[in-house]
């Protein structure tokens, strides 16, 4: 699943370490999930809408439409 | 603010932890060899009756050598101890894993030592033990193993479960294959009898590659 997330980060100046922390996750679990290996779960997804304070749909792409 | 160089280059450092991770194995191997070293001139005092002036200090460089690894790899892990930022669930998770691995060093060596006494060698050996020594090893096997892995996974964040999920299913899918395909050849006596501690070896081993594998890709 494509995402917005390296872009979002970027903005924000934020290492993938710092972002991690902000999402309770490990930078491993970021880097992956901005790569598109691991799809997060819906309430990952949630929290990284809620940080960013966008819709879910504006940050993940299922590349369907 | 940061420039974009400056956050590239932070990220290189902490995307390429390959360089770490090879410095932590190579100084994990010599520490098992030191270990390994430990135990034979332990065991060599003991057949003696005492240390020799060589062998004392021998044991003496040894275990200081062994301080050396430890704080090297330590110092290496990435992660625990280089300032890259985590959150405190991150880091408890990290810090049961290096647990459990202390643990498993623990074991081992008290295992080893035990051995001693039986002129045994090896960790996997075969052969009796002290029934204290065995419940002391089975109580922290039965005790603590189960409370650092709840411990771990209320900690853990969904890609590390992941990651070890899917080790842990290929692990038993190789297990559900050596243990009856050793059995069957074991009866047919194609093959010696089987090993207990080979066939967990096995597992455990395909469950931690399986798992550093899926972490990394």
């Amino acid at each position: 699943m494509k995402n917005r997330l390296k872009v979002l980060r970027a903005e924000r100046d934020w290492s993938q370490a710092e972002l991690g922390m902000h999402l309770d996750v490990s930078r491993q679990a970021v880097n992956a999930i901005e790569t598109g290996k691991h799809d997060p779960s819906l309430p990952l997804a949630f929290r990284i809408a809620r940080l960013f304070d966008m819709p879910i749909e504006d940050i993940f792409d299922d590349e369907l439409d | 603010m940061t420039n974009s160089t400056d956050l590239e280059a932070r990220e290189t450092e902490q995307a390429s932890p390959f360089r770490r991770w090879l410095g932590v194995g190579t100084l994990g191997f010599i520490l098992i060899a030191l270990l390994g070293f430990v135990t034979g001139v332990l065991m060599s005092a003991a057949e003696k009756g005492g240390f020799s002036m060589r062998g004392g200090m021998l044991l003496m460089v040894a275990i200081a050598l062994i301080a050396l690894c430890a704080w090297g790899i330590v110092r290496l892990r990435p992660a625990l101890l280089t300032g890259e930022p985590q959150s405190a669930k991150t880091r408890r998770a990290n810090w049961v894993l290096v647990a459990c691995g202390a643990l498993g060093g623990v074991i081992g060596l008290t295992l080893s030592i035990a051995g001693l006494a039986n002129d045994e060698n090896g960790v996997f050996s075969n052969g009796s033990l002290s029934p204290t020594v065995a419940v002391i090893v089975v109580a922290a096997i039965a005790l603590l193993l189960p409370l650092l892995s709840f411990y771990w996974y209320a900690n853990a964040d969904e890609f590390e479960k992941r990651a070890s999920g899917d080790g842990a299913i290929i692990a038993m899918y190789v297990y559900s294959i050596i243990a009856p395909c050793w059995w069957l050849l074991e009866r047919a006596a194609l093959i010696p009898p089987q090993e207990p501690m080979i066939v967990y070896l096995l597992v455990i081993s395909v469950w931690g590659i399986v798992w550093l594998y899926r972490k990394a890709n």
